[in-house]
Order: C-alpha cells, then sequence, then structure tokens
C-alpha cells in the first residue's frame, strides 16, 4: 500500500513541477470560461427552463474538454517512462505490476478531478446573477460531478490503456483521442438506425453517453450508466496491466 | 556477451505464442464479463433523483399506464430539434424516462430540417399528407395511431399578450405527459368507440369520398386516429338511437327532423348522450328542428348567414377571429393563431333566458367573428340579400359552442351530456376540412372531448408548470464576468504554474 501511495503522490507530482500540468489546467479553464460566457449571453437575452447544469453539459465546451484533456493528460503515464527509459527500472524495483497500473491510474484522475474544481468557481458565480437559486440544485451539481468522475475514469482508463500500448506520447495521445471521440460519436448512432432495429438500438442506447451524462446533470442516478463505466474503466485497467506485463515475456 | 542475450530470446516462440494466447483468452473472458454484468445492470436497475426539481418524475397515472403496458409502442418524434431546442428537450427527456420505465416503448427521432428524406419516409408510412403542425409526435401500436402535436404541448400565459405587456406568448406549462400517457393508452388498448351519423334528411354522408361535400375526409379521421368506428342510421319509423351510439352526429340536415324524431334525440341527450351538431344554412327556411331541442339546452341557432368580410378569403367563408383560450376543445389552436374556416354559417350562441338556473347546462363560447361581423336573412336569386333598408350594424357573431351538463337525475347510463354546435356543416366535407389546419384539428378536439377520454384517463393530471431562470447583469458585470473566466482563472493557473517554473529552475 505504501508503494502505491507513494507511486501516486510521484505521479501526482510530476503534473506540478513542469509546466505541463499548469497548462492543461489552464486550457481547460478557458474552455469552461467560453461555456459560461456563452451561457450568460444566452440567459440575458431569453430565460429557459433548463437549470445551468443541463444547460453547461450541453455545450459543445464540456465534451471538448473531456475528450481533449483526457489524452493529454494519460499521454505520459507510460509512454515517457518507456521513451525516457526509466520504465525498466520502475518496473524492477519491489512494486507489483497492478500497483503501477493503479497508482498512475489514481494520480491521472486525481489531476483531472482537480482540473474539474473550478466549474464549481463558475457554477456559483452564475448562481449570484441568476433570478431564481433554484437555477442551482445542490443535487444536481452532486451528480453532475459524479457523471463528470464516471466519465473521466473512463476516459483516464482509455488513456492509460493507450499509453502503454507505444513509446511515443504523441501516438498515445492520437490512440486515445481516436477511441474517446468514436465512444463520443456512438451516441449519435442510435438515432440512425431504424427502431425495428432490435437489440442493436438498445446496445447503441445504451453506449450512449450524451444521455447518460443528460441524466446526471438533471440530478438523476442511473445504477445503469454507473455499472457502464465503472465495468469499463475496469475492462482498460485490465487490459494496460496485461500490456504492462507483456514485457516480461515478449 | 551483450549479443549472446539478444540472439538468445528468454523465451520459445512457442512459449510466447501460448502466453499471447493465454492473455487474448483472459481480456476476451474479462470482456465477456463486462458484457455480462451490463446486461444483467440494464435489466435490473434503480434510478435515484437526487434534484429538488423532479421535473422529470412520473405521475402515478402514467406509471399504471406503463406498467401495465405489454405491446410494443413505436414512438417517433419529428422534430425540428434546433429550432424548439426547448420544448424538443422536455419532450425527449420525458419520453426518455417512459422508456426507462418500460423499455417496450421504442423511441425514434427525425429532425425534417436535418434529415428531409427520412422525414419523407416518416410522413408516408404514417400517411401524413397535411400534417396540422411542422412539429409532432406519433404513438404507434399495431396499426393504431395517435398524434400529439406541437401546440397541444404548452400552456402559455395568454394574459401577458393580451394585456400587452407581452408580445410573445410564455410558455409556463408543459402538458406532454397527460397528452403522452393519453396517447400511448390509446394506441395500447384500442377501446373502439362507435359514432352514429344520421341520414335520411340530405345530411353528409360519411361514405362519399368524390364527393365535395361528402363526409368520408371526416369520417376516416374518426376511424384512423381516434379509433371511432362511424356508422350511417336513420330515425325513420319505429328506429331508436342505437343503444351503441356512443356520439350522434348530424351533420347538415337540409329536410326538417320529423316530431318523432326529434323526441328521440332528445331522449337520447337527456340520458348523457353526445351530440356533435353541424347546421348549415341549406335549411334556411325550413328550419331542420334542432333548433327547438338545442334551444332546451341553452343553445341559440339563428336563421341568418354570417359574414365577416375583414376575415373572408373568397367572399362566402368567414375564418373564426376569436377562438376561446379556456376550452379543450379549441385553446390549443390560440398560440398557432389557427383558424376555423365556415362557409357562410348560421349564428351559434347561447340563448339568454334573463334568469340563469341553478342547474341549466354549461353553454361555452368556442368561436365567433369579428367585431365587423355582419348577417343576412334572406336569398334573392340563390344568393344572400343584404337588406339595404335594414340598418345592418356590424358585431360579433357568435358560431361554435360547447354545452355541457353534469348530474342529471336519475341518469347513470353516460354520465355527463356534451354537445358541440356548429353553425357550418361544410367546414368538415372532403373540400373544405383540411383546407385550412385548424378544421381538421377542431374536429380531432371536438370529438375527444365530446367521448371525454382524455379526462377519464387523466384526471388530477395537469401541466406541469415550468420555472424560468434568466440572468440579470448590468453590462460592466458582465464584462467583470467575462474577463474572469476567460482571463483572470486560466491566467492564475499560468501565473502559478510560471513561478513553480521559475522557482524550480534557481
Amino acid at each position: 500500500m505504501q508503494a502505491y501511495l507513494t507511486l501516486t503522490r510521484r505521479e501526482l507530482a510530476s503534473f506540478f513541477v513542469s509546466m505541463t500540468g499548469y497548462v492543461i489546467i489552464a486550457g481547460a479553464l478557458f474552455l469552461m470560461g467560453l461555456s459560461f460566457v456563452v451561457l450568460l449571453v444566452k440567459l440575458q437575452s431569453e430565460p429557459t427552463p433548463m437549470p445551468l447544469t443541463e444547460l453547461f453539459y450541453s455545450t459543445p465546451f464540456f465534451w471538448l474538454i473531456l475528450l481533449l484533456a483526457s489524452p493529454v493528460i494519460t499521454m505520459r503515464l507510460f509512454a515517457l517512462e518507456k521513451f525516457s527509459g526509466t520504465f525498466e527500472t520502475l518496473m524492477t524495483t519491489p512494486v507489483s505490476d497492478l500497483q503501477v497500473v493503479l497508482a498512475k491510474f489514481t494520480a491521472a484522475m486525481m489531476f483531472y478531478v482537480l482540473m474539474w474544481l473550478p466549474l464549481l468557481g463558475c457554477i456559483f458565480i452564475l448562481r449570484h446573477y441568476t433570478t431564481d437559486p433554484g437555477a442551482l440544485d445542490v443535487g444536481a451539481i452532486g451528480t453532475t460531478y459524479l457523471g463528470i468522475l464516471l466519465l473521466g475514469g473512463l476516459f483516464m482508463s482509455l488513456g492509460c490503456f493507450a499509453s502503454a500500448l507505444t513509446r511515443s506520447q504523441i501516438i498515445a495521445a492520437m490512440i486515445s483521442f481516436a477511441a474517446g471521440i468514436t465512444l463520443f460519436l456512438l451516441s449519435f448512432l442510435g438515432n440512425q438506425i431504424s427502431v425495428d432495429a432490435g437489440w442493436q438500438m438498445q446496445v447503441l442506447n445504451h453506449l450512449t453517453m450524451f444521455d447518460h451524462m443528460l441524466d446526471f446533470a438533471r440530478g438523476i442516478v442511473d445504477t445503469r450508466h454507473v455499472v457502464f463505466y465503472v465495468s469499463l474503466t475496469i475492462w482498460f485497467l485490465f487490459l494496460t496491466l496485461r500490456v504492462v506485463e507483456s514485457r516480461r515475456w515478449k | 556477451m551483450a549479443n549472446d542475450t539478444s540472439t538468445k530470446p528468454s523465451f520459445s516462440a512457442g512459449r510466447k505464442w501460448t502466453i499471447g494466447f493465454n492473455v487474448v483468452v483472459a481480456s476476451l473472458a474479462v470482456l465477456a464479463l463486462v458484457v455480462m454484468v451490463n446486461y444483467l445492470g440494464v435489466r435490473h436497475y434503480w434510478r435515484f433523483q437526487f434534484s429538488d426539481r423532479g421535473q422529470m418524475k412520473l405521475s402515478p397515472q402514467t406509471v399504471n399506464v406503463l406498467r401495465s403496458l405489454t405491446n410494443e409502442v413505436a414512438v417517433t418524434v419529428f422534430f425540428d430539434a434546433q429550432g424548439e431546442e426547448e420544448l424538443y428537450s422536455l419532450v425527449s427527456s420525458l419520453l426518455k424516462e417512459y422508456n426507462y420505465l418500460n423499455p417496450a416503448i421504442s423511441i425514434k427521432t427525425v429532425d425534417p430540417m436535418r434529415q428531409p428524406g427520412k422525414a419523407q419516409l416518416v410522413l408516408a408510412e404514417h400517411k401524413l399528407t397535411n400534417p396540422k403542425d411542422k412539429n409532432f409526435i406519433i404513438f404507434y401500436c399495431a396499426g393504431h395511431q395517435r398524434i400529439v402535436y406541437q401546440n397541444e404541448l404548452s400552456d402559455y400565459d395568454l394574459q401577458a399578450v393580451i394585456s400587452g405587456k407581452s408580445k410573445e406568448f410564455k410558455r409556463i406549462g408543459f402538458t406532454g405527459e397527460m397528452l403522452f400517457t393519453a396517447a400511448i393508452f390509446n394506441v395500447a388498448n384500442p377501446r373502439t368507440y362507435k359514432a352514429y351519423f344520421l341520414q335520411g334528411h340530405r345530411e353528409h354522408n360519411p361514405e362519399l369520398t368524390g364527393e365535395p361535400h361528402g363526409y368520408a375526409k371526416f369520417a376516416a379521421l374518426l376511424k384512423e386516429e381516434n379509433n371511432i368506428q362511424p356508422e350511417r342510421f336513420s330515425l325513420q319509423g319505429t328506429n331508436e338511437v342505437p343503444m351503441d351510439c356512443q356520439l350522434l352526429i348530424i351533420a347538415g340536415p337540409r329536410i326538417p327532423l320529423s316530431d318523432s324524431e326529434l323526441e328521440r334525440i332528445e331522449n337520447y341527450l337527456k340520458q348523457g348522450g353526445r351530440l356533435f351538431a353541424l347546421l348549415n344554412n341549406m335549411a334556411l327556411g325550413k328550419r331542420s328542428g334542432l333548433e327547438k331541442i338545442l334551444a332546451k339546452w341553452g343553445v341559440d341557432v339563428a336563421d341568418n348567414m354570417v359574414f365577416d368580410p375583414k376575415n373572408s378569403p373568397t367572399g362566402s367563408d368567414l375564418l373564426t377571429a376569436r377562438l376561446s383560450d379556456q376550452h379543450p376543445v379549441v385553446k390549443s389552436l390560440v398560440p398557432d393563431a389557427l383558424r376555423i374556416r365556415l362557409i357562410l354559417p348560421r349564428a351559434v350562441g347561447r340563448l339568454e333566458t334573463g334568469v340563469p338556473k341553478v342547474d341549466a347546462p354549461k353553454v361555452d363560447l368556442l368561436a365567433a367573428t369579428s367585431e365587423g361581423g355582419t348577417e343576412a336573412t334572406e336569398i334573392r336569386g340563390g344568393v344572400p340579400y343584404l337588406n339595404p333598408y335594414r340598418g345592418q350594424q356590424a358585431t360579433n357573431f357568435p358560431l361554435i359552442v360547447a354545452v355541457e351538463q353534469g348530474g342529471i337525475k336519475n341518469v347513470t347510463d353516460h354520465g355527463t351530456t356534451r354537445m358541440v354546435v356548429v353553425g357550418d356543416s361544410l367546414c368538415l366535407d372532403n373540400e373544405i376540412i383540411d383546407s385550412v389546419p385548424g378544421n381538421y384539428y377542431f374536429a380531432s378536439q371536438a370529438v375527444n372531448w365530446l367521448l371525454e377520454r382524455p379526462q377519464i384517463l387523466l384526471s388530477g393530471l395537469g401541466p406541469r408548470p415550468l420555472k424560468e431562470y434568466k440572468l440579470i447583469m448590468t453590462d460592466s458585470q458582465r464584462q467583470s464576468v467575462q474577463w474572469l473566466l476567460l482571463a483572470g482563472m486560466p491566467g492564475a493557473v499560468l501565473l502559478l504554474g510560471g513561478l513553480v517554473w521559475l522557482r524550480r529552475r534557481r
């Protein structure tokens, strides 16, 4: 456990000792700010029945942050270590492969959560100026964060897997981005096929991240969405572990 | 030495292949587990609501209807999702709740603006040649379909527009749940009603398709969209109004009804009957006789022809200038400014008797002309004659009324008596019924109100009130917030990063 915590601390610190982490957070903050500025203009010109959490998630910026930030956060996790040659050193220390994978994933998740924390600030700035405090519901904010966390888990584990596959950070980021955007675009495929498509339709509906997030933004927690994200996160972490272990027999 | 280790791999090719195969099998096994867990998760799930708003919580009535549903119901949301973003969002999220509660309800979205080809296919599939509105929702189950139009889905604050406080109709309520639940119930439980068209007095014939004054299109509307089986019948001889008659339609009789026929109709109405009476000026001078019965129910049918020059596209017709914003038959036409087209109608209004009785039927005025309405009471040479010596004072003439009376003593057969009386019968004939969308829609709403269908099912289920959120900021406040969000917060983080970088550099 101590080794796991040490590794996690080391990974997390690596984001903040260079400019990388700050640039990622600043970029995400700029996009968040941009989306809220769009909302400001929209809400001033015409009232809306949708609460702020729902409005924010439905802007393209939310998904842009998610799809762009995840590969950038995760690309260096394994690829940089392999490229710089520290990976073998790390793997010869008395820590298990599982601990390494979990520590890197945890650090990436913690950084991801830190990145999203300023969202609370943006929300409370807007709350100050709304006509009805009900525009911000504590329950809805909580579930929106849960949704962001679950989505982040999936995207971070996907990024870990992509980073473990290659020595190049760019390739890792590209794999992660391509896979992430494919998952995201599946959300829109459900509408394109016929209702009579049966189980295919049900499968596609189950994969619709856009709708999952809509529920979270409305203050609804559906166990189906939770199962979906947690199970896929575990699967990608399992794949990452297998890739990390592969150095023993390659 | 180093060369030796690089040429001799730690594992033989066979061993590597075996390990690789094991990894693939293990990965697939975990994937299978993931699929199974998700499969079980979809079948057994819970939804927890953590928001106080509870906007999408379904009412117990809806939950009961959906839980009892065993047939597949296909819902097609035919909507311009970007043009009507707010309403579309309400519709789609509500329907998703329906789908979550019962997967037998499948939902498909078609955006006619962005998917014109697909939209045409849907229109052809559901035989919708002239939909009343561009946005609507189709509920389809085993050959039965119901359509809910966009303008039915909202309650508006009409007072604000009338009083001049606002130029736009403000949406204050969303009626989706009551309409969708009713539609699903009706298509899944297609109880067929029977409507009888009285014949024998040169009324409009519901079986005539080619003839412009036939009522075949109206009959098709009853049958295909409202599960009402139209039948013709006669009161000649000793025939009574059939026992299974749930709606009596008397459409434009030109020959007067005999006293015995009128008596039988009156008996039917007294027993809680439902009557859709469409009178016309072709019986002018030789009254149909229905006027006497209607007067007993508080309806006054004048012997005249009403004109409204300001609202008359062809001169002999008129478009209703005023519609009730309270009555369920016509209130949903108001926000879209839909009007009913009538041809040389008779004035049909409330009979003023002086002292109102406590148990008198409730007569609601549904439609009227503008203040510029005029009338003619004579026909000379086949055309209405406006007597120049008789002072013609322009006023608004009533044209359509709805009558309702509940709690009739010793009568429990059908419940309350309901009637809709229209001063014109040509408005629903094959030529006119879909010439303007208002007529077709009025006909559908009128028969549904007469049969009391949505009300029975959804008593107590009203529209959801809609809250609106708006930002109130001055320009300087907005600019400050914009600077803070776009420059202040990201800049502060970059500054912190820069300081850390500088410190580490030293």
